[in-house]
């Protein structure tokens, strides 16, 4: 079965094709396969060069499970994933590590994301270590320094342990671990959600400054939308391990055409005592992803649901330039 | 007491002893809470927010902390105003619970994995109540049905683990309500719930409010969730309260440097897909509680920060008209510094 | 602007590693302190055992058996401070309640002389020396005796004994350890690495995965095909020639069992070359191992296999098997809590940045992995040796642990229950070597806690 998949050919850096991840739970003595967590189910999308992709969604929406099979740290179930054009689903690990190279991550923990027995400056170095880099020990130290200063901490700081830092300069390290190499991709797996609402806003526009500086590719895995909206060109809105819409993010904004992302902004509170807006509370709970509902998987808390959405699985689909929605019905938003 | 007053914090002061040093959590915090008032204390990782609203409830981990001055007077359900600092622990008991309940950020780890929802709720009811065990599961099973727990009574014989984060939420806001408390502290409740979910429960919390009437003490970090709940708001930065207004004025007029650099700091989904201005953020980091700075302790990040003034003695927590407190000895200044720039 | 304001927000702070705060929360702990300090002074004696004994480990004085505590005066006898002092000890029966008793006589003083030369020794087993504490020429020359705490029931110093013992019961924890920690620590790596991963023991020629492994790397598997057939058909001819052999030497009824047993084995490893994917687990392999000997009661296990040691085998022999038995019951406890820790290493974040980076497998091992599990493996140590020494005690005293003419606590100990609880009321002093064990297991416990609270990363704020 071929799908309309969202992908333009030229100017993709990664693209993702029909991918699939099932966790087998297994049971019983003989530890046989008796269910399937569908953490990501049959999701496509590209990520152009240049571009922050926003990826949304809820927990046990599948988001995190996406950014480490892109980047091959969970072998994925089926699917391809592209990297400049190479298929490298199936590449095995020493061909893997050239591109690891190209690819980098950001983790959302920055307290579990660092080594406690290690310097900052053993952190930062180990990639440029690890790919043989930079030659000397002594340039290594230099890059390292550069390094710090980029992400704005103190070069000084450079044989200090990781608990010696807060949260967001925490964050800075893991950012300048990732840049070390010289990526062209990275995937920031929730890099501000675990920090303080004034040390997010550094961290985003750090990040900012980097995509400019360095013209990075950033796929930014978040579950809070506004930070995505502020980073992001493009956002997909995942949920129960499907995208549920694709579009440029003023769009995704101004004008949502998937009721579940109509819920989500609608959901988040803003942080104006004057507006008051009508809010779509959604009933329920997210089902689970062992047994997601059939048809579509939103459809048992979706308020325009009919009968046919638990017939039919919407294809992700154009419905305006650049506007890609997974809905059956079109009467709606 | 003023009559309708119904919670009265005075220079409240709590330490804890470490071997490192003394960390003081909160050092001289002062608010009131009305009745049928939602209170929000704001703030960062390491405010004393928290610390703040387990000292309301005694329940502060004793060693290393201490509640170490002030008081807290509390109006009890029979008309009596107590000062919860001096009160025994076995007169505290009496007042966890029925007087003030609590709900925590993490719905997982406070409900008792090993009893039923149903026992859980019943037990408080018995305790504080005096009622029988079938008459408590009775309100037990009201309660649920109240908070919006689809066939309550089924439910009762669940287990917390065979309920969703937003479902436990649920149950812990109806053992915390079954009593009827005249004041509920909410630490973070909606932190660890997904969006939706947390949406769900601010609803379920502001419906509550309006039919029972008890006041909230609202303990967060997350500035949407006070626009939408709160009456007034108690801004806290490094143990001490740095603003306290109305919602209104908080999040429109602020004038505290710090309340006015989080929210710029704050991505705003309405303002971002029309013009996308960069965010403004707070440099520097929240500061070491075992070395606070010396004078105000925002000055280090501060981007009106003044050599000698700001770095030397405390500032006082002043009204600035209207009950719109402010900690900062620069305020009519940078008031009448931005009104020039505007 | 970053820069000036991070000077003004941070005080120069002094930067520690992971160890160096360890060490100081480790020295907050005054218990932990008190046990170390023990310790020393225990493992310090143990090595200096020889120059704290007055007389060599098996020196015996057949006719002072049980011998109490010999008396050391301080003051002569108008009540004068000397230089300390014995007197010589003879052992009577008294007639009337037939006990043995000792008596003094003090006509000649015998002084106790510090630093003296004494019977030569090795020190450490090939230093010759002769230096002791205490003793004098009387005491070469049996005039006297100094038996600090009494005697044993060959008549050997006790006080001595126990120094000598303390090598054995002392090092014996920390050898059986050693060695159940080699293989705990070998079992339970492999164990949490392979764990959710099988490995695949061998592909059947026409099974589908085969011709996938073929396509994937042609050259080397033809290769690896080959080795893999001359191994199983190596076993094939192996069997058949066990089979040819039962075949030949039982002609009746035990023939035709062996014959259709030898066929169908054939068959199966024809089966095992043509279809099958043969996938082991390592991980359930090991796992199902440490459970059936966690299964047997440890002292049960400990019993049979000291009885298989053979009687007469020179004592350090008997040491080292000790050993041995010790860790075998007890390696699979650490094989466990090990597998438990690299399972949870494997999956920290700063494990899969550094996969993420390109970094090899054995990179992550030892770089990300091992060193985590560093500090758990100290506190399990220290926690462990405890049990080892009380185990190699209950061996002892039992008498299948150590055996005379060595020593150790345990095996000290087991002289006290010799003769009935009359010896208890007696001869107390026979029970100051399990006083040792007491002080001993504690203080390694004391220890064990404090390093665990100050090597724990959750003790951190």
């Amino acid at each position: 079965m071929s799908m309309p998949t969202p992908t333009a050919v030229a100017t993709s850096l990664v693209e993702v094709q029909n991918l699939k991840k099932w966790f087998p739970i297994r049971g019983g003595i003989l530890s046989r396969v008796v269910a399937n967590v569908k953490a990501v189910n049959d999701v496509s999308f590209d990520v152009k060069r240049g571009e922050v992709l926003g990826l949304v969604g809820e927990s046990g929406s599948g988001k995190t499970t996406v950014g480490r099979t892109v980047l091959r740290l969970i072998e994925p179930t089926s699917g391809t994933i592209r990297f400049d054009g190479h298929d490298i689903t199936h590449l095995p690990k020493p061909q893997l590590r050239a591109y690891r190279r190209k690819m980098q991550i950001i983790f959302q923990d920055p307290f579990a994301s660092l080594n406690p027995r290690m310097t900052v400056g053993d952190i930062i170095a180990e990639p440029l270590v690890i790919h043989n880099l930079e030659g000397s020990a002594q340039a290594r130290t230099e890059r390292v320094a550069e390094l710090l200063q980029m992400v704005g901490l103190n070069p000084d700081h450079i044989r200090r342990y990781p608990h010696e830092f807060s949260g967001g300069q925490r964050q800075r390290i893991g950012i300048a671990r990732a840049l070390a190499v010289r990526p062209e991709f990275i995937v920031a797996d929730e890099p501000v959600s675990a920090l303080d609402v004034s040390i997010q806003a550094q961290v985003v526009n750090l990040l900012q400054d980097l995509k400019e500086q360095l013209g990075l590719t950033i796929l930014f895995i978040a579950h809070d939308l506004a930070v995505v909206e502020y980073i992001s060109d493009r956002i997909a809105v995942m949920y129960l391990g499907k995208v549920m819409e694709l579009a440029s993010s003023k769009d995704l904004y101004r004008s949502p055409k998937h009721p579940y992302t109509e819920a989500l902004l609608s959901a988040i509170p803003v942080p104006d005592p004057t507006v008051k807006r009508e809010r779509i509370v959604l009933q329920g709970d997210i089902p689970s992803p062992i047994n997601p509902p059939s048809g579509c998987v939103f459809r048992t808390r979706c308020r325009y649901a009919i009968k046919e959405c638990a017939e039919v699985v919407p294809e992700l689909r154009e419905v305006a330039p650049g506007h890609f929605k997974a809905c059956i019905r079109d009467d709606i938003l | 007491m003023d009559e309708k007053r119904l919670l009265e914090v005075k220079d409240l002061k709590v330490h804890f002893f470490t071997d490192d040093g003394v960390v003081k959590a909160v050092d001289g915090v002062s608010f009131h809470i009305d009745k049928g008032e939602t209170l929000a204390v704001v703030g960062e990782s390491g405010s004393g927010k928290s610390v703040t609203s387990l000292a309301i409830m005694r329940l502060i981990p004793n060693p290393p902390g201490r509640i170490v001055g002030g008081e807290m007077l509390f109006r009890g359900k029979d008309g009596q105003v107590k000062d919860l600092v001096k009160q025994d622990e076995a007169s505290m008991r009496k007042i966890r619970g029925n007087d003030i309940a609590m709900i925590f950020q993490e719905p997982m780890t406070s409900l008792n994995p090993v009893y039923t929802v149903g026992d859980q709720i019943a037990e408080a009811i018995m305790l504080h109540q005096g009622k029988s065990r079938k008459e408590a599961l009775e309100l037990s099973a009201e309660m649920l049905d109240l908070v919006g727990i689809p066939e309550p009574r089924k439910r009762l014989s669940n287990y917390p683990h065979q309920m969703s984060g937003g479902m436990r939420q649920r149950v812990m806001i109806a053992m915390a309500l079954s009593c009827n408390p005249s004041l509920l502290i909410a630490d973070e409740p909606t932190t660890a719930l997904d969006v939706t979910i947390q949406a769900q429960i601010l609803e379920l919390m502001y419906k509550l409010q309006e039919e029972i009437g008890m006041s909230i003490l609202f303990i967060t970090h997350n500035l949407g969730v006070v626009a939408e709940m709160a009456d007034r708001v108690v801004v806290m930065y490094a143990g001490r309260a740095v603003e306290e207004a109305d919602v209104t004025a908080t999040f429109k007029r602020s004038k505290h440097p710090y309340t006015m650099g989080l929210l710029n700091s704050v991505p705003r989904l309405d303002l971002a897909a029309e013009h996308r201005q960069r965010l403004e953020a707070i440099p520097g980091n929240v500061p070491n509680p075992l070395h606070l700075p010396a004078g105000c302790a925002f000055h280090p990040r501060c981007k009106y920060f003044q050599e000698g003034r700001c770095n030397t003695d405390i500032p006082e927590l002043q009204d600035t008209g209207g009950g719109h407190m402010v900690r900062c000895v620069r305020w009519a200044e940078i008031q009448s510094e931005l009104e020039v720039k505007a | 602007m970053t820069r000036k304001i991070e000077a003004r927000s941070q005080g120069a702070l002094q930067s520690r590693s992971f160890f160096q705060e360890a060490w100081i929360r480790f020295r907050r702990h005054p218990l932990a302190r008190l046990g170390g300090g023990v310790l020393l002074v225990l493992y310090l004696g143990a090595l200096f055992a020889d120059f704290l004994a007055p007389y060599p480990e098996t020196k015996s004085f057949r006719d002072l058996t049980f011998s109490p505590p010999t008396p050391v005066h301080w003051r002569d006898e108008n009540g004068r401070l000397t230089r300390p002092y014995v007197c010589a000890v003879e052992r009577k029966r008294n007639l009337e309640t037939f006990k043995l008793e000792f008596t003094q006589n003090c006509a000649q003083k015998y002084t106790i002389y510090f630093f003296v030369q004494g019977e030569p020794y090795r020190f450490l087993g090939f230093i010759p020396a002769n230096l002791r504490l205490m003793g004098g020429e009387w005491l070469q020359n049996e005039q006297a005796h100094l038996f600090l705490w009494g005697t044993d029931d060959f008549g050997r110093d006790l006080w001595g004994r126990i120094w000598y013992g303390a090598r054995v019961s002392l090092t014996i924890g920390i050898f059986a350890t050693a060695l159940a920690l080699l293989i705990g620590v070998f079992m339970g790596s492999l164990s949490g690495f392979f764990a959710g991963k099988p490995l695949t023991l061998s592909i059947g020629l026409f099974n589908p995965a085969y011709r996938e492994f073929v396509s994937r790397n042609p050259l080397p598997s033809l290769f690896k095909t080959l080795l893999w057939l001359a191994l199983w058909g190596g076993l094939a001819w192996l069997v058949w020639v066990m089979l040819s052999g039962f075949w030949a030497t039982t002609r009746g009824f035990e023939a035709v069992v062996f014959g259709v047993l030898g066929v169908g084995i054939l068959l199966a490893i024809a089966y095992a070359v043509l279809f099958p994917l043969i996938k082991i687990d390592l991980d359930t392999i090991i796992m199902r191992t440490t459970e059936i000997l966690a299964a047997i009661p440890d002292l049960f296990l400990l019993i049979t296999l000291s009885v298989l040691i053979p009687q007469g085998i020179p004592p350090a022999m008997r040491f080292y098997l000790v050993v041995c038995i010790l860790s075998f019951v007890n390696w699979g406890g650490l094989a466990r809590v090990m597998r438990g820790q690299i399972l949870q290493l494997r999956e920290m974040e700063y494990a899969q940045a550094a996969q993420a980076m390109g970094a090899s497998d054995s990179r992550v091992i030892t770089r990300h992995i091992l060193p985590g599990t560093f500090t758990f493996l100290i506190v399990s140590v220290t926690l462990a040796i405890p049990g080892f020494i009380l185990a190699e005690s209950g061996l002892s005293f039992i008498g299948l642990g150590i055996q005379e003419p060595a020593s150790s606590w345990g095996l000290l100990l087991s002289k006290a229950q010799a003769q009935g609880i009359t010896a208890f009321v007696d001869r107390p002093w026979l029970l100051i070597p399990g006083l040792f064990i007491f002080i001993a297991i504690l203080s390694f416990n004391f220890m064990g806690d404090g390093l665990r609270d100050a090597l724990d990363p959750r003790a951190k704020r």
